[in-house]
């Protein structure tokens, strides 16, 4: 109880850096440095995320995309406060409340993974990469609309075996990450599968998971208000996305409805993907 | 020896959850009916609304601030949740309305009730939404007027939720009795606010919200006494504010409810944390020499 409302300790933080993701990409994807604002020893779990709020405008979740002495967060301008937040520069100041979530389950020293990133949804498997110091057990499909909306791809070259994939072709595997995903799962025996990205595309993966019997997480994003598991903005089936997941093992998922097919809108009404 | 039967509603247990728990997803709304003797829906109006920016909520050591604003799809679209939740589950559900007026929360109890709600809670004390809730449930002649206008309209019971922002909370109770309201809650969230010190600046969107959790347990507690006395133990009343035991509801229960409604306990547990209740509060009826948990209602009176 009493480590329960510490993290829900809104942070004000300043921002150190940042890096345009996106220079020549279709979209505009920022990410963003600041000191680790936690009490010392807080661990912060690969997928875990971070409520951050730009005061004025809205506060969102973002997953925590690197951590240490600075941690930091990866944004796509789509929103109200992403847009916001994407505006900011160096000096400029928010507030965090976090770690926050369930994150992803570290697999076994040895174990062969694969990893599969849709958009943005690639920066909340970054850590896991880096968690494992093992590239050459991760083959991490990177998916994206095309060359110039690759994101962290040169970290990623660094922490894992990575393939890229954009549905227009112009780098890499055309077509879906999905698709390319299943494609490894046929050639290689993994041991588990992590799928963040957009739901349809996490639903394919998990659905494909599954049925070769594979382990498989899933990170869902969703509105969130409260963060605290009572407001019911984030629930996917009996659960909540914001403290039992965002990570969900996809035995669980496959058997909500709402996994792939809806979200709820801020009043709660459902809105189909 | 849990059982208890509130106005018409036969309850397996004394515990619910609290309107605006969880009670938008008929998925979490049907997890808390595996454990609870009544599930309590989310405040619904005449249309969808959003409720306000982030943030709505603050959290500290005492207990938990918020000021969603109401956010609901809507009394039309929730009545395909509660469809749903009626497929899976049979536990009595208590439809939670809010209107701007009498006439309105008529036509939305209505509805409510057509969706098959087995009661109806009229949600006349929430602290932070421009024309509602506590701004006209803090006027006991109101109060009066929105339950009688409710009872006239459904068959199935109606409870008054009241506010604690008054200086006669007996009298709020006395004017739902009046008006012929079933029962009441007693209470909703206390209003109050937080200041970021970083920041400078108010922490919730609207500035003022409402305070629940532990901070809240003697103010819910005084209400719940006052309202027993008022109406001589002759109107059922929900209590609710900061239980986080099943002593806390035994508190409750002494100063005259006769079933609880849980809120922030529920952010730190899951439903099935009821489980638990039950058996801590079966436990104090045995070892106190009770035959059942209805005895224990307003016995604090007493003494």
């Amino acid at each position: 109880l009493e480590s329960s409302w510490e993290r829900h300790t809104r942070r004000k933080v300043g921002i150190t850096r940042v890096v345009d993701e996106t220079p020549r990409g279709t979209r505009h994807v920022k990410t963003f440095c600041f000191r680790d604002p936690f009490p010392p020893g807080t661990r912060i779990e690969p997928g875990q995320f971070l409520m951050v709020w730009v005061p004025g405008v809205d506060e969102i979740p973002i997953a925590i995309c690197e951590t240490g002495p600075e941690l930091a967060i990866t944004v796509y301008a789509m929103g109200d406060c992403s847009t916001a937040l994407c505006a900011m520069g160096p000096g400029d100041r928010f507030a965090v409340r976090g770690p926050l979530g369930r994150g992803f389950t570290v697999p076994e020293k040895g174990e062969r993974v694969l990893m599969v990133g849709g958009g943005t949804g690639t920066a909340s498997l970054a850590p896991l990469a880096d968690e494992m110091r093992s590239p050459s057990s991760i083959d991490f499909v990177l998916g994206s609309r095309t060359a110039g909306d690759v994101i962290l791809r040169y970290r990623l070259a660094k922490t894992t075996n990575l393939l890229i994939s954009t549905d227009d072709g112009s780098e890499g595997f055309k077509g879906y990450a999905s698709d390319l995903a299943e494609k490894m799962m046929e050639t290689v025996r993994y041991g588990r599968v992590y799928a963040c990205g957009p739901e349809p595309m996490m639903l394919k993966v998990v659905n494909a998971a599954l049925k070769r019997g594979l382990l498989v997480e899933a990170s869902l994003e969703r509105y969130m208000k409260c963060a605290m598991g009572i407001c019911d903005a984030c629930a996917v089936g009996p659960k909540h996305a914001c403290i039992d997941g965002p990570v969900f093992d996809g035995r669980g998922l496959a058997s909500w409805d709402a996994f792939g097919r809806f979200r709820r809108s801020k009043a709660g009404v459902r809105e189909p993907f | 020896m849990l059982e208890i039967q509130f106005s018409k509603l036969r309850l397996k247990n004394p515990f619910m959850n609290a309107s605006g728990i969880l009670g938008v997803a008929s998925s979490t709304l049907e997890e808390v009916g595996r454990y609870a003797g009544a599930v309590v829906s989310k405040s619904c109006g005449s249309e969808e609304r959003k409720g306000y920016a982030n943030p709505t909520v603050v959290a500290f050591e005492g207990g938990l601030l918020n000021a969603l604003g109401l956010p609901n799809p809507g009394i039309e679209e929730f009545g395909r949740e509660l469809e749903q939740y009626y497929r899976a589950c049979k536990t009595p559900v208590i439809g939670s309305v809010f209107g701007g007026s009498a006439r309105e929360f008529a036509a939305l109890a209505k509805r409510m009730a057509s969706h098959g709600v087995q009661a109806i809670e009229l949600n006349l004390s929430c602290p932070h939404a421009k024309g509602y809730g506590t701004e006209i449930g803090a006027d006991p002649a109101n109060v009066t007027a929105v339950s009688r206008s409710v009872k006239r309209a459904v068959k199935v019971p109606v409870f008054a939720k009241l506010t604690p922002n008054t200086d006669d909370f007996g009298a709020l109770a006395t004017a739902a009795k009046r008006g012929g309201a079933d029962g009441i809650t007693a209470i909703n969230t206390v209003k109050a606010m937080r200041i970021d010190v970083d920041l400078r600046r108010p922490v919730l969107t609207s500035v003022y919200g409402g305070l629940s959790g532990r901070a809240i347990l003697p103010i819910g507690v005084r209400c719940v006494h006052e309202a027993y006395a008022a109406t001589v133990g002759k109107l059922p009343i929900l209590g609710a504010g900061g239980i986080e035991s099943w002593r806390d509801a035994v508190e409750y229960l002494l100063a005259g409810a006769s079933a609880v409604q849980l809120g922030t306990v529920l952010a730190h547990s899951s439903p099935k944390i009821i489980e638990e209740f039950c058996d801590g509060l079966r436990t104090y009826v045995k070892a106190e020499g009770f035959r059942d948990v209805g005895e224990l209602v307003g016995a604090a009176h007493k003494a």
